[in-house]
């Protein structure tokens, strides 16, 4: 905790990037939006989450892999990290810690609206599902530039264009129940399985790399 | 305390360690070598970074993968360091107490005497972008001792610094070498005259001589010889260039020459024996 405290203090300003996202645009686009709109603001407020949440969950991770990939002071990282201490956990923490942000914007879109919790549900996975991409592809191209822009791309083609194609892991336009909850499993499993990469990647090809 | 026996290290068909066998103490050694001759992948292999693909590096008579006091004994300055910019000194030394385990309590006390032992200490609170190259060298051998180490690896240290640096560098890895084996890979061969007790050359993955530095400067005896720039054909044999000055208007050749010459030979120094050694002149 005392390592990851340390690299988020590192990120400087753009640590408050997310945080300034999560309190300030997505509540601000969800007022408009109720504002503006007549009836069930709901989905628009899903819209707006999705567009969102998902799209910044890698930025702290992406920003905290950066001096495993890209610092002059990678070397002396891998020779000192013990093999427990791996970058999985790291991308683990940041979620969890992301999540946390999440939930109080959650808890404000609770006195809105009613059923939002199967929308939090399906932006958790999502936001997994974005770390274990880029954790994935920082792996894989030893960039973290790449990852980056890959996800706000996904994010923007997916949420604001191919709003329908079997792509998108983003439930545009539907109504959040349950029986919703289908695609985040699959989401979910692909997360999983970019996160084994990952990590496969991490134990046996990124050592060797340096 | 570190053995290698037997060690080879290849990247796909390239060779770069050809069965290296070496057996180090608690003393300063240098590791000499030109660029390109294996000496940071030696290092890397050594600091548990690299898995060889055949022989073993045992600490202590353990391999390395298997020693639980290995990464607490070990202290390692990279090539490149310079990490977290935007921490404060201070706080680059606490993220490494905890990658090195370091209990809470202690750190702080570590920190300071790491930072003091290298005349930073009056830096702690400034950030790591706004060192100059020297005293981030510093702070890398700082970091390289939090905790106690036993055994530093140090990867040219002192490139790129400019000679009060580098003096000072010097002056700080003579005051830590005390029960401590230190390992100091380099090309300048004056940093290893003024810091080792031993040296280790490497060329071309190959250990080509491992002693003291008196015995490696004996190597050259008989050997070199200061003559006029016309003279230099006059030497027979095999011979070597080492270096051409001007004294008084007249151009002198410093020769490396494997026979006896018809001149007086000079007093070899460090470099002389290191040069005779790599162009086969020993």
């Amino acid at each position: 905790m005392r390592r990851l405290y340390l690299e988020l203090k590192n990120q400087q300003f753009y640590y408050f990037v997310p945080p300034v996202v999560l309190f300030i645009v997505v509540p601000l686009a969800v007022l408009a939006a109720i504002k503006n709109g007549a009836g069930d603001n709901f989905p628009e407020c899903a819209f707006i989450a999705q567009l969102f949440i998902p799209s910044f969950a890698a930025w702290w991770p992406l920003l905290t892999l950066k001096e495993y990939l890209n610092s002059p002071g990678r070397e002396l990282l891998f020779v000192y990290k013990s093999g427990r201490d791996s970058l999985l956990l790291k991308m683990i923490f940041l979620w969890t810690l992301y999540l946390l942000h999440v939930l109080i914007v959650f808890i404000y879109f609770a006195y809105v609206f009613d059923y939002v919790w199967f929308l939090f549900i399906a932006i958790t996975i999502q936001s997994m599902f974005m770390i274990a991409l880029g954790y994935f592809l920082s792996l894989l191209f030893h960039n973290t530039f790449v990852p980056l822009i890959v996800n706000f791309s996904y994010t923007s083609i997916f949420v604001l264009v191919l709003l329908y194609s079997p792509l998108s892991i983003f439930q545009i336009g539907t109504s959040f129940n349950a029986g919703s909850l289908d695609k985040s499993t699959f989401v979910g499993v692909i997360a999983l399985i970019l996160f084994y990469g990952g990590y496969q990647l991490e134990k046996h090809l990124y050592k060797n790399s340096i | 305390m570190l053995t290698l026996k037997n060690l080879s290290k290849r990247f796909k068909s390239k060779e770069v360690l050809h069965s290296i066998n070496l057996r180090l103490d608690t003393k300063v050694y240098g590791l000499l070598g030109a660029n390109g001759a294996g000496k940071t992948t030696l290092m890397r292999c050594m600091a548990g970074l690299y898995e060889p693909q055949q022989g073993e590096i045992l600490y202590n008579d353990e391999p390395l993968h298997k020693s639980k006091s290995f990464r607490q004994d070990l202290g390692y300055l990279p090539q490149a360091f310079g990490m977290f910019q935007e921490l404060t000194l201070y706080e680059m030394m606490d993220y490494i107490c905890s990658l090195k385990n370091i209990a809470k309590s202690k750190c702080a006390f570590e920190i300071t005497q790491a930072l003091t032992s290298v005349n930073l200490e009056n830096k702690a609170g400034d950030r790591i972008k706004t060192l100059s190259g020297g005293m981030l060298r510093r702070a890398g051998i700082a970091q390289a001792i939090l905790g106690g180490t036993k055994l530093i690896l140090l990867d040219e240290p002192t490139a790129g610094l400019d000679p009060g640096e580098r003096a000072r560098f010097k002056n700080a890895v003579s005051e830590l070498k005390k029960d401590r084996m230190i390992l100091m890979s380099t090309h300048i061969v004056e940093d290893i005259d003024a810091c080792c007790d031993s040296v280790i050359v490497i060329d071309s993955g190959n250990v080509l001589f491992y002693g003291s530095c008196e015995e490696l400067r004996n190597i050259a005896i008989d050997k070199v010889y200061i003559v006029k720039s016309a003279d230099s054909d006059s030497i027979d044999g095999d011979k070597f260039i080492l270096k051409i000055n001007e004294l008084e208007g007249e151009i002198y050749h410093r020769v490396l020459a494997r026979g006896k010459q018809d001149y007086q030979s000079e007093k070899p120094t460090l470099e002389d024996g290191y040069m005779c050694l790599v162009k086969g002149l020993a």
